[in-house]
């Protein structure tokens, strides 16, 4: 039998699998935890594109739990784009991304119909009354389109199930959206789904920073028996015991001299970030070592830079 | 592709039928909701397309749907239920359980008349569109939102639909029913269809209904004495009746005392009997060869064949009684049955044989397949309780008999000038005689030093057995 390539690539490698707990995912969960136990019916989560906003869905969706502890289900959708906007194609969308399959000429009503009987036995099969769905790229809905959500917690609620919606988008992008929210006609989506809101962002201090370069000392590859992440890379340069922490301040300068202040970042990308260590244990410090500290900084810059983060914030005049 | 399983409308002690059902419901409008597209179910549930037909009926699909849909092995493995109501050709059911997408196997018994969770009647018959309760085939082909499939979330939600309600915690008392009901059905199927050509299955299945009224009554027996108590009955709605002990003194048993019927009495009331038997007869013999009955050889054995045969026949003369009280004409099972009844009252020799009552009443048959004629309360299938009825005025007989064969007996004492006290049922018979009839309400006759007591329903009180009762404490 052959090995699925994810199964022997170091995570490290893939990016598409790749995840490492940071303190922001961390935040987030608490944030959004605490929103389900205090029974908001929705909210928003928004930041910029690549700050590793669905990664961090992924994360905490298998870490929900409820205030007993007992873990809470949860579906992710996202939001594909549509030349027409509408109720039905919202509907089927979400039957196909629970994997429901409705027939060729089901109605609205139907497949309506489908999905609340699929979260209502989402929750049963949990033994909860609580179930959450996310909805990623929430900035490609219409308006108009925010009513299946507020008819899927409407029935459900019917059925004694609690259904908190939290729509994942891009800060900028969805402000038209949140704009025409505040429109009185659209009250009642506003007060259920648009009076909380939580901005998700990248590495912004130097604790972020130093949190999420522990993860590379502490994340085992293979988990468990395995070397750290660290360690894989440059253990045979450095030595086992060599942290890549140790380099927090060092990176952080890097970062904040050459890069913040001249690009005007708000927060490090983990897209760029994740790119950015990738290229500086892999290709640097594997190869060249970390004794000389002038020689860390230029590898930092050159690994920052070809990470992605200055190509992707030219602007074509 | 997935589907929906109805997880949120599951309650203890669903049917098959139920499962099936509550599945269209929840897919309604999805591609596993339609005839054309089962082949998707049947793929989905990993069942190779060779299965098909046998598969879509059977139980293992579900269990499958469960196990590899929904990935809940050990529910999966608990809803093994019995299959009756899935392959039934008629369903019974309650109209406030089905407008909530509920049914319990317990409810196409027979004897079973009431919902036990809203205590009301069940019917065949759908309340709203008061048509036949749709069988598992034409169940997509209803649009009834209360037998049908295609009821809407709103409505469920309702008709309250997904609370939990603790009232059909009740069923889960059945549970030990209805995992037995698997092994006995299939046994009582197997044992049925292995000594009937198809013709004669034919004839029993629409005179006899045996699958409607003896199979799952026989079910209900296989469970132990103890757990049909007289609240679960009466929980179900099934008729339960008050004892009644009717007591002697043993003395009166002496060969010198004055017997409780003179033997010429005796033959005057079994003769009685006798015309009645045969007026019934008489009445449909322009209908029915009775050669053809006559002809046949009906021992009362104890190999398995013959006692079935028996058993059948003990069944379908119940039935007459029953007919004949309604002034019904007895159909050709019934007359069988009359038959070999008649031949034992015709026949002189044997009815003083000491073990005839208990060898007539007490079969046993062990799900195993094997006749005993010992008490094994946990695996034998007693007298089934749709007889019930039928069973009080069988007694009688049985009394009678017994009546007849102490007095026959006493007749041959007092000839011989004997002075000694008779058990019941003959000198080799046991001292208690207890006949299994009606778990809930057994009823016997014992003998001890002082008293002879016979427990029996009260319903033998009523006019028509009077003629028991008198003979009994005249």
């Amino acid at each position: 039998m052959i090995n699925h390539p994810s199964e022997v690539e170091h995570p490290i490698l893939n990016p598409s699998r790749f995840a490492i707990e940071t303190p922001m995912m961390l935040a987030l969960m608490n944030q959004v935890s605490l929103w389900i136990w205090n029974g908001v019916t929705g909210a928003l989560i928004l930041g910029q594109y690549r700050i590793g906003k669905t990664k961090a869905i992924s994360y905490l969706r298998s870490r929900l739990t409820s205030r007993l502890g007992q873990p809470i289900p949860s579906v992710v959708m996202t939001i594909p784009r549509r030349d027409r906007a509408t109720i039905a194609s919202l509907w089927k969308t979400l039957c196909f991304s629970v994997e429901l399959t409705p027939k060729n000429r089901a109605t609205a009503d139907d497949m309506s119909n489908l999905l609340f009987h699929f979260f209502a036995d989402l929750a049963a099969l949990h033994n909860q009354t609580q179930v959450v769905l996310f909805v990623d790229e929430m900035q490609r809905l219409d308006i108009s389109q925010m009513e299946v959500f507020a008819e899927l917690y409407d029935r459900l609620a019917e059925a004694h199930v609690n259904l908190s919606t939290f729509f994942i988008g891009n800060k900028k992008a969805a402000q038209g959206l949140v704009a025409k929210a505040q429109c009185e006609k659209y009250e009642l989506i506003r007060g259920r789904f648009f009076t909380q809101c939580c901005n998700y962002h990248g590495i912004r201090t130097k604790a972020e920073l130093s949190a999420c370069l522990k993860e590379y000392d502490i994340s085992k590859f293979p988990k468990k028996t395995g070397s750290s992440y660290t360690s894989y890379f440059v253990g045979e340069k450095c030595g086992d015991d060599w942290k890549l922490a140790s380099l927090s301040n060092l990176i952080w300068e890097v970062y904040t001299d050459n890069f913040r202040s001249a690009l005007k970042l708000e927060s490090w990308q983990m897209q760029y970030f994740v790119a950015t260590i990738r290229i500086l244990l892999k290709d640097y410090i594997a190869d060249y070592g970390a004794e000389n500290e002038d020689e860390l900084r230029q590898m930092i810059v050159g690994s920052i830079s070809d990470s992605g983060l200055v190509p992707s914030l030219v602007q074509v005049a | 592709m997935s589907a929906n399983t109805g997880m949120s409308l599951r309650r203890p002690g669903e049917s098959l039928y139920s499962m099936y059902r509550r599945f269209l419901i929840v897919n309604k409008g999805s591609i596993f909701n339609s005839q054309t597209s089962r082949k998707a179910l049947i793929e989905l549930a990993n069942v190779t397309l060779g299965d098909y037909d046998a598969s879509l009926r059977s139980v293992e699909l579900f269990s499958r749907i469960e196990c590899e849909i929904v990935g809940v092995n050990s529910l999966a493995k608990s809803s093994m239920l019995s299959p009756i109501t899935f392959f039934a050709k008629s369903i019974k059911n309650c109209d406030e359980c089905s407008k909530i997408g509920f049914h319990s196997e317990l409810y196409n018994l027979p004897w079973i008349t009431r919902c036990p969770v809203h205590k009301t009647d069940l019917s065949t018959r759908c309340g709203t569109c008061n048509k036949v309760w749709p069988v598992v085939s034409k169940l997509l082909g209803s649009d009834c939102e209360t037998c049908g499939v295609k009821i809407t979330f709103s409505k469920l939600c309702e008709r309250n639909a997904f609370t939990s309600d603790n009232r059909f915690k009740s069923f889960n008392e059945f549970t030990k029913f209805n995992a037995r009901a698997v092994t006995a059905h299939q046994y009582s199927i197997k044992e049925y269809n292995s000594q009937y050509s198809p013709s004669e299955r034919a004839i029993f299945r629409k005179d006899a209904n045996l699958y409607s009224r003896f199979t799952p009554s026989a079910l209900l027996s296989n469970v132990d004495n103890t757990f049909w108590t007289r609240s679960r009955l009466e929980m179900l709605g099934v008729k339960t009746y008050r004892r009644m002990t009717l007591t002697f003194p043993r003395s009166q048993f002496e060969a010198k005392e004055k017997p409780l019927l003179s033997s010429h009495d005796a033959e005057q009331i079994l003769e009685r009997v006798k015309i009645r038997l045969l007026a019934a007869l008489f009445r449909t013999q322009k209908r029915f060869s009775t050669d053809t009955f006559r002809t046949r050889l009906m021992p009362w054995g104890e190999n398995i064949s013959t006692a079935s045969k028996a058993w059948h026949y003990f069944i379908a003369f119940g039935s007459w009684i029953n007919n004949l009280r309604r002034g019904l004409d007895p159909n050709r099972s019934e007359l069988e049955a009359f038959w070999e009844i008649d031949s034992i009252l015709a026949d002189k020799s044997i009815l003083p044989r000491p073990t005839y009552p208990d060898r007539f009443l007490n079969r046993y048959i062990s799900v195993d397949g094997s006749y005993s004629s010992t008490k094994d309360k946990v695996n034998m299938i007693g007298i089934p309780k749709p007889v019930l009825e039928w069973m009080y005025y069988t007694e009688l007989l049985i009394c009678f008999l017994h009546t007849y064969l102490q007095l026959s007996f006493l007749k041959e004492c007092e000839e011989r000038g004997d002075k000694y006290l008779v058990d019941i049922g003959g000198i080799k018979a046991p001292d208690s005689l207890r006949f299994d009839g009606l778990l809930a309400n057994p009823y016997y006759i014992h003998a001890d030093e002082k008293k002879v007591s016979i427990t029996i329903p009260k319903i033998l009180m009523q006019p028509r057995l009077s003629l028991s009762h008198e003979l009994l404490t005249s």
